[in-house]
């Protein structure tokens, strides 16, 4: 997978570790989504949802991937059309949602026009199809046909010669469903302003954290710790504000220490809720390179 | 030799018939310069020094009591133990577990814990060999023993187990049975609530129950895993419940899932692909024990913790 590479390896053994190349789920950023990769974008804000948007077709447009926008309304469309202006004649097709779902959405239809479209970009020489779009938002509350079909859409991705951005609304898309869509994709990048359960703030250099941090809202944290591993030398995460932290937390932060290990660095977590070291101690991560826990 | 992994149940009569069975085991394992690991009651332990003498020193001994804790928590720490003493040279494990004082339902969990051995080790080349003291345990846990070891031996002879069965099938016969009822001073918050909510309500029952707050987090975060794990499979519908017994504090997460399960989920390392594989395996292994039972129609998740001794 496209950002894996640049995390520390972990150690290959069944009882410390589940396995030497899990993939990242979180802390990968839409420009290091790549072939292979089977994304989902939760966003709640339109203006972070067009810019993500925009940044992942403009990637796969210098990549010299076959580029696939289905266009949910004036504004992709729109996009879409100042993506195609800077690439290849048919490098970039616009495909409008309300006409690709007029009759409904259809989960076998349309991973059979994905896996058509896939094969007509090999066809025509392109490396891979690159795809964004979402199901129509009336099809959220059928969690069954969602989730079973975003599962299904992953051997699409088997060959490495597709990546897709799947967009949600967090706004329309309840709890369970948004659980079932983290679960069924690979990767999960957030467009979203906050979260009103859990705050970041920047104090001193470290970041502060208040609030939980579970599997249904780690992905909000990725782009400010995204920003801390570029910028910053070593990264403080101050925790003492966080009354609960699961697995996905803790796969969100160790992934974090094994980016700043590749780069000869640490994250320091600051009084971690009793569950973080828990959690470490479970999956043998104590000595995890990169992670240092106060 | 040194080949693949065995798994045996040694059957034996008392003190005498322990060590009888067990010395020739060890002996061999030294001189062949193997690493021997004995777990096992105060009393087989001391026979087995005293016959050892000297070479005793050489045997790392541990008190089963306290290793058998619960049945994923044991399973991990042989599976550490074997990875950080292998180095290239076999593991002998004498293992005897706790049968004495457990209920039916941890009786059917260890039998499980027996057989998904056979699966957890399968490509290691440790030797496992498994006291059973006829004298004291009963007719049932010595067929789990015929069911759960490929091999069985006395002190004089080893022979494959007719009744032997996959960790597949052995769980899919313990699971014939349904859990009961929750009692009736059960309380229930629908899966709708939302995970905070759910989580509150996690704490507060662990709370009550008396349980120290180290211990409250571990509850709060295996509840949290199961019902997450719940919500992704069952679509959302299903509810928590929450009730005391005298001894232990029991939770059951009920999902309306479709109920095809893969019955040894979360019993062996997760596969990092999946949330429901490390949720299971956590529960597993902050729970004192785990129920799980699927139907058509839905799955149970039952958790038990141990409470303190209280009035």
């Amino acid at each position: 997978m496209a950002a894996s590479a640049a995390l520390v390896p972990l150690r290959a053994s069944r009882w410390r570790t589940p396995d030497a190349s899990m993939p990242e789920t979180f802390l990968c950023p839409i420009d290091g989504l790549g072939p292979g990769d089977h994304a989902c974008l939760i966003y709640d804000s339109d203006e972070l949802r067009s810019r993500a948007l925009e940044e992942y077709l403009l990637r796969g447009v210098i990549a010299g991937e076959k580029v696939m926008l289905v266009a949910a309304g004036d504004a992709d469309e729109e996009l879409g059309a100042r993506v195609r202006d800077g690439a290849a004649e048919g490098q970039v097709d616009i495909v409008l949602a309300d006409a690709a779902y007029a009759d409904g959405f259809d989960a076998d239809r349309t991973l059979s026009w994905f896996e058509a479209a896939k094969e007509a970009a090999l066809v025509a020489g392109y490396t891979a199809l690159r795809a964004a779009g979402g199901v129509p938002t009336d099809v959220y509350g059928d969690i069954h046909t969602v989730v079973g079909y975003e599962r299904r859409a992953n051997a699409l991705f088997a060959d490495g010669r597709m990546v897709a951005l799947c967009e949600y609304d967090r706004r329309a898309v309840g709890e369970a469903a948004l659980l079932g869509v983290l679960d069924a994709h690979r990767v999960a990048a957030y467009a979203v302003a906050g979260d009103e359960r859990v705050s970041i703030e920047t104090d001193n250099g470290s970041l502060r954290l208040s609030g939980w941090v579970d599997v249904g809202n780690a992905g909000v944290l990725a782009p400010a710790l995204l920003d801390a591993i570029r910028r910053r030398a070593d990264v403080s995460l101050d925790l003492a504000g966080v009354v609960f932290a699961d697995v996905a937390a803790v796969r969100l932060f160790a992934d974090a220490a094994r980016s700043l290990a590749a780069r000869g660095r640490r994250l320091k977590l600051v009084s971690p809720p009793p569950s973080v070291p828990l959690v470490l101690d479970i999956l043998g991560w104590g000595d995890l390179e990169g992670l240092e826990l106060a | 030799m040194s080949g693949g992994f065995v798994h045996q149940a040694l059957v034996y009569d008392g003190v005498d018939g322990f060590v009888a069975g067990t010395v020739p085991f060890v002996r061999a394992g030294l001189d062949a310069g193997e690493h021997v690991f004995t777990v096992t009651t105060r009393r087989n332990a001391d026979a087995l020094r005293a016959s050892l003498g000297g070479d005793a020193m050489r045997v790392d001994f541990r008190d089963a009591e306290e290793w058998y804790d619960a049945p994923s928590r044991t399973l991990l720490a042989y599976g550490r133990y074997v990875e950080a003493h292998g180095n290239g040279r076999r593991v002998r494990v004498i293992g005897e577990p706790i049968w004495h004082g457990r209920s039916d339902a941890a009786v059917r969990e260890w039998a499980r814990y027996e057989s998904i051995l056979n699966e957890a080790f399968a490509s290691s080349n440790a030797w496992i060999l498994c006291p059973y003291d006829t004298t004291t345990l009963d007719s049932r846990i010595l067929e789990f023993a015929h069911a759960t070891h490929p091999e069985v031996c006395d002190a004089d002879h080893t022979e494959s187990s007719t009744a032997y069965v996959s960790p597949r099938e052995l769980s899919a016969a313990l699971d014939a049975d349904d859990l009961d009822d929750p009692p009736s001073h059960a309380v229930a918050l629908p899966l709708s609530a939302g995970l905070g909510a759910l989580r509150t309500f996690a704490r507060e029952h662990a709370r009550a129950a008396g349980l120290p707050d180290e211990r409250v987090a571990g509850v709060e975060l295996a509840v949290h895993e199961a019902l997450a794990n719940a919500v992704v499979h069952g679509h959302g519908r299903g509810v928590l419940r929450a009730w005391p017994l005298s001894r232990e504090l029991v939770y059951e997460v009920a999902d309306e899932g479709n109920g095809l399960r893969d019955p040894l989920a979360g019993h062996l390392p997760p596969d990092p692909e999946s949330f429901g594989g490390f949720g299971m395996w956590m529960a597993r292994q902050l729970a004192d024990l785990v129920q799980v039972r699927s139907r058509n129609g839905g799955t149970r998740v039952r958790l038990h913790f141990r409470r303190p001794a209280h009035d």
